[in-house]
């Protein structure tokens, strides 16, 4: 299913129409899968601007194998999405390129007030989209794409480049860091 | 025998984040054990509901971004008519090499479409023909130049003053010199 509850043939119709020079069609498909896009890149890279960056070169790359797309091979949301995850992960891997190696990094505890503080009058689900730009950076790499993606642990290991327990420690310490959150969010409401 | 295995609140919450709350997706050993955690144990179900507030808030977190940026939107397009037009470019340059520059139209045309191969078949069967010829036609020639060849020695050898001079001189053989 498409991220605007049309069908994914509708996609691959789009990306048809596209292919043969249907600029409607694009723009269609801009309005349909973008801002799935931007979210995903904004969530993995905790940075506006990159996120918008990351956005417009998936769609790029949209545009440029529409031509040679192969109907019912692979739906396009998913297509678009990988290439999106791959190019987050490879801009987080330049952020980290003069230092030492990501598996040797210690996550770092953050120094911002807690999401809860500031989140305090919003609802529970705006307080855990907050909670997890705090997260360390694996940690909400792993908890987007288990979430937000519906990928298995062996897919997030595979695009992550670690060990399928490497991805279940992320996500069980991406989770407590998140429940530590919402917790003291709730005491506060209380 | 009686399984006394017992899980600790610590490894309830370690499973909790991993697996998620909801003991029934757990691993069968696991399952069983935090279930047993749970009846007994009211911190075990604080850290339960607490983990099961993390997976509502996650199901129930926005999936869209808020509506895409004018400029990013306008870029995204201007992008889809850049590579519109590129294709349109290549697709109206002459190709390298064109099937008519090289075969023509007729039957030569109707060969390169239909059988591809008969170039370098016919170059095959060229090249096999001239080493039959070369075969049949030069021994010919070779024995007829060896005739020639010896015809000319012949009439040299009458005519010729040095073909007789060591007979002038009393050369008739080398046993002189000895």
């Amino acid at each position: 299913m498409s991220f605007d509850g049309m069908s994914d043939d509708d996609d691959e119709a789009l990306l048809a129409r596209f292919a043969g020079g249907d600029q409607a069609a694009a723009r269609a498909l801009t309005l349909r899968l973008a801002p799935r896009v931007l979210a995903l890149a904004t969530r993995m890279l905790r940075d506006d601007a990159e996120a918008e960056d990351v956005t417009q070169e998936a769609m790029l790359r949209l545009w440029r194998i529409a031509p040679d797309w192969r109907t019912g091979e692979a739906k396009v949301s998913t297509w678009l999405h990988r290439i999106t995850s791959n190019l987050c992960i490879d801009r987080l891997r330049k952020r980290r390129r003069n230092g030492p190696p990501i598996e040797d990094v210690a996550e770092p505890e953050d120094p911002t007030p807690s999401a809860a503080a500031t989140m305090i009058a919003r609802d529970r689900a705006s307080a855990v989209t907050a909670a997890m730009r705090r997260l360390p950076e694996r940690q909400r790499l792993a908890i987007v794409l288990r979430h937000f993606e519906d990928l298995g642990n062996p897919e997030i290991a595979e695009r992550l480049e670690v060990s399928v327990e490497a991805v279940e420690s992320l996500l069980a310490r991406g989770r407590r860091a998140l429940a530590r959150d919402l917790a003291a969010m709730g005491g506060a409401e209380a | 025998m009686t399984d006394h295995v017992t899980m600790t609140l610590e490894e309830f919450e370690t499973c909790a984040a991993r697996w998620g709350a909801t003991t029934a997706l757990w691993p069968e050993r696991e399952r069983r054990l935090g279930d047993d955690l749970l009846t007994v144990s009211a911190e075990a179900r604080a850290a339960r509901d607490a983990f099961e507030a993390v997976d509502a808030a996650l199901a129930a977190a926005p999936g869209d971004a808020a509506p895409l940026p004018e400029g990013l939107a306008a870029r995204i397009l201007a992008d889809a008519a850049t590579e519109t037009a590129a294709r349109a470019n290549t697709a109206m340059r002459p190709a390298a090499r064109p099937a008519a520059a090289t075969s023509g139209g007729g039957l030569l045309g109707l060969l390169d479409r239909f059988l591809p191969v008969w170039r370098p078949a016919a170059a095959c069967f060229a090249s096999a023909a001239v080493g039959i010829w070369l075969g049949y036609v030069a021994p010919q020639n070779i024995a007829m130049a060896a005739t020639a060849m010896a015809s000319l020695d012949s009439d040299y050898a009458q005519t010729s003053d040095v073909a007789f001079l060591g007979d002038d001189y009393g050369y008739s053989d080398f046993g002189d010199f000895e």
